[in-house]
């Protein structure tokens, strides 16, 4: 049976300010990809489909059963953003507890505790009070309890926080896996997380869904944007300051430039195939804002 | 129902885990302990010369009273007891100092001690009848009290009722051990209120400050069984505390005094309460009466818990619910009493000796009922609401 996530028209309005606008969304298997600077209510709109916050308005369902319901938890896997612990709690106290929650049976919590403990690579910490761990640690844990009870909808609120570029390769390929079988929502500022994993971008500004769809139709709206030249660094300083700049690196006495302009920006500049961080900067630096 | 005892267990993990819980433990029974001694500690002076230890009083006042313990105080008993006192020398500055006072008169100090509170004038005069005359002029004392007070008819013909029911002639015996428990009753109490909020507060709030509220949200128990374990937690564990400081100040006042058999009746303790019990009888009450102002101080605590966002606001919440109404003390014979006994439906006073057992009954519809009936119903009952109050707020809590 396809699980499928739907959102229809959530929003969330604190007071005057509309966090998540009419955000409408279905979801089925695959990996999503949650990009939007700070404030762009991608947490709101994680917590809401989590239904740690209720939304003003607007309904969400994964496999028809409302938000709200025990069996759509379930069904669920979390990560939070930040999330605490219990710091005199061991790894696996954590584990248990967390599979307790879930409604998982003692022995099927025992053994997936130590299979995922195994996978995070946290196998040797099983016994260790999580007080002891580092920042990284703590995140590799939270990835795990996340997996707990095979959930069939994971929302992970920036899971690679504080991994080291191997643990998020390593990650990666794990998401890309669970991917293949379960609705997976991934909310990051680092583009690289999602470029090569995520089947569908989504981005979010200012609580309103911009753009949803596949790597290459949501590149659209970039496309001819992106140009690359090389100049006297006076002459980089000044277009740098009119057009935002994807990326600026030294090449002997010039600045190589990729910038994003609608037009070419200088002579000699050549147009490069957008990335989703060219993207990203278009939908999010200042400059494009103004 | 596995699955909530385990999250249970899981709830007592977090409390008990910590080290501060164990270091609040030990410094509470400590101070249990220490504050019990403090009235024995020091010297007994005569003009100013100490003659000897508070303890040793103590146990010189026990050994005298368990040597008269058993009897009857009728006629015969308080007849002695007024022969002992006419012993002493009118003209003595001091008739502690006096050999009549401490060959003859001392064994009875406590017998004709009661019978001083109506006849210190007359204790010389030789009379038959000193046990008659006691319990009549009790029972008028009684009577006029009751005429004075501010309450309704239904209430005092019930007070004089409970009154006329007290056995007599009393029987006497050595109360002190049990004077002591019951006021100590009342501080087991407190220290489980007070010890309660410490560990408690952090029940629910504890989560959203620490941040761990999303995970147990989005779970599949996180709502509905988590929050039916933490309250069912934090009701046991303060049932646990208050049942921990019962039992220590137990043995504690049991080593320290000793106990008497429980038969002598609650007069004893204060000669104008009128309900017919025994100190054992009242004990037993007492501890009723404790026990549920500390599980309702505790529903208050698990409310405040769920609904702050904090620890912090909620210890301190919960500091003044248990202090402040100790400050104020009312004697129901002198006010308007529906006032006071609202007031004596908050939970530190409900767990107070003089306000569990004074006259002071509740006039439900005209059906009069005491103290130590109406606040346990009254504690279990308001429980309920404030649990269910307290669920909901969790239920409906939104992050920041």
């Amino acid at each position: 049976m396809e699980y499928q996530l739907v959102l229809d028209r959530v929003t969330k309005q604190y007071g005057p300010k509309i966090a998540c606008d009419r955000i409408s969304l279905q979801a089925g298997p695959g990996v999503y990809g949650l990009l939007g600077a700070n404030g762009a209510g991608k947490t709101t709109l994680l917590r809401m489909i989590c239904g740690v916050l209720r939304p003003t308005s607007g309904d969400i369902r994964f496999a028809g059963l409302d938000v709200s319901s025990e069996g759509y938890r379930a069904r669920l896997g979390y990560l939070p953003q930040d999330f605490g612990y219990y710091p005199e709690f061991t790894a696996l106290d954590f584990l248990l507890y967390l599979a307790a929650l879930k409604g998982l049976p003692r022995a099927a919590a025992r053994q997936q505790s130590r299979d995922l403990l195994e996978l995070v690579g946290l196998t040797g910490e099983a016994g260790h009070r999580i007080r002891t761990f580092s920042g990284g640690m703590r995140q590799r844990l939270g990835i795990a309890q996340a997996l707990l009870g095979d959930p069939q909808l994971l929302v992970l609120d920036e899971p690679t926080a504080g991994l080291d570029p191997k643990e998020r390769v390593r990650f990666r390929n794990l998401i890309a896996r669970l991917g293949a079988r379960r609705t997976v929502l991934l909310s990051t500022h680092i583009v690289s997380d999602v470029e090569h994993i995520a089947g569908t971008i989504l981005i979010l500004k200012s609580g309103v869904l911009l753009q949803s769809g596949p790597r290459d139709a949501v590149l659209q709206a970039v496309q001819g944007k992106v140009w690359t030249c090389t100049l006297p660094p006076a002459e980089a300083e000044a277009l740098c300051a009119r057009y935002p700049a994807a990326d600026t690196c030294p090449a002997g006495e010039k600045v190589a430039l990729r910038l994003l302009a609608d037009a070419c920006p200088c002579p000699g500049a050549q147009p490069a195939e957008p990335t989703l961080e060219d993207l990203y900067l278009y939908h999010f630096s200042e400059v494009s804002e103004a | 129902m596995r699955m909530f005892w385990t999250l249970v267990g899981y709830e007592y993990r977090k409390i008990f885990r910590r080290r501060v819980t164990w270091a609040a433990l030990v410094l509470a029974a400590a101070f249990a302990v220490i504050t019990s001694q403090i009235n024995l500690l020091g010297g007994y002076y005569l003009d100013g010369e100490r003659v000897s230890s508070n303890r040793a009083q103590m146990a010189l006042d026990r050994s005298c009273a368990l040597t008269l313990s058993g009897r009857a105080l009728d006629n015969a008993l308080f007849g002695e007891a007024a022969a002992a006192y006419a012993a002493i020398p009118e003209d003595a500055d001091l008739y502690q100092q006096t050999e009549e006072y401490k060959t003859v008169a001392r064994p009875y100090e406590e017998v004709w001690d009661r019978l001083g509170f109506f006849f210190y004038d007359e204790l010389r005069d030789p009379r038959p009848t000193w046990g008659d005359d006691f319990y009549a002029a009790r029972d008028a004392w009684v009577a006029d009290g009751i005429a004075d007070m501010q309450a309704s008819r239904a209430t005092k013909a019930a007070l004089l009722d409970w009154n006329d029911a007290i056995t007599t002639p009393w029987t006497f015996r050595w109360t002190t051990g049990w004077r002591w428990l019951l006021i100590n009753i009342e501080m087991a109490g407190d220290l489980a209120a007070f010890l309660g909020a410490v560990l408690l507060a952090t029940l629910f709030a504890g989560e959203y400050s620490r941040g761990t509220d999303p995970l147990l949200r989005s779970s599949r128990y996180g709502r509905g069984r988590l929050a039916a374990a933490k309250l069912f937690t934090g009701f046991t564990v303060t049932a646990l505390l208050f049942a921990f400081f019962a039992a220590l100040y137990l043995l504690d006042m049991g080593l320290t005094y000793g106990y008497d058999v429980g038969d002598a009746p609650l007069q004893l303790l204060q000669i104008g309460y009128v309900y017919p019990l025994t100190v054992a009888q009242a004990a037993v009450r007492a501890v009723a009466c404790g026990l549920g102002g500390a599980l309702l101080f505790a529903a208050f605590l698990l409310l405040a818990s769920a609904a702050l966002r904090s620890a912090f606001p909620v210890v301190v919440g919960a500091t003044v619910l248990l202090l402040l109404p100790m400050f104020f003390d009312f004697d129901p014979t002198s006010v308007p009493l529906w006032p006071l006994l609202l007031f004596n439906l908050l939970p530190s006073r409900m767990m107070k000796f003089e306000n569990i057992f004074s006259p002071a009954p509740y006039d439900l519809f005209g059906a009069v009922l005491p103290q130590y009936v109406v606040f346990p119903a009254v504690a279990l009952v308001l429980c309920l609401p404030l649990a269910a109050l307290a669920l909901r707020a969790y239920r409906r809590h939104q992050p920041a």
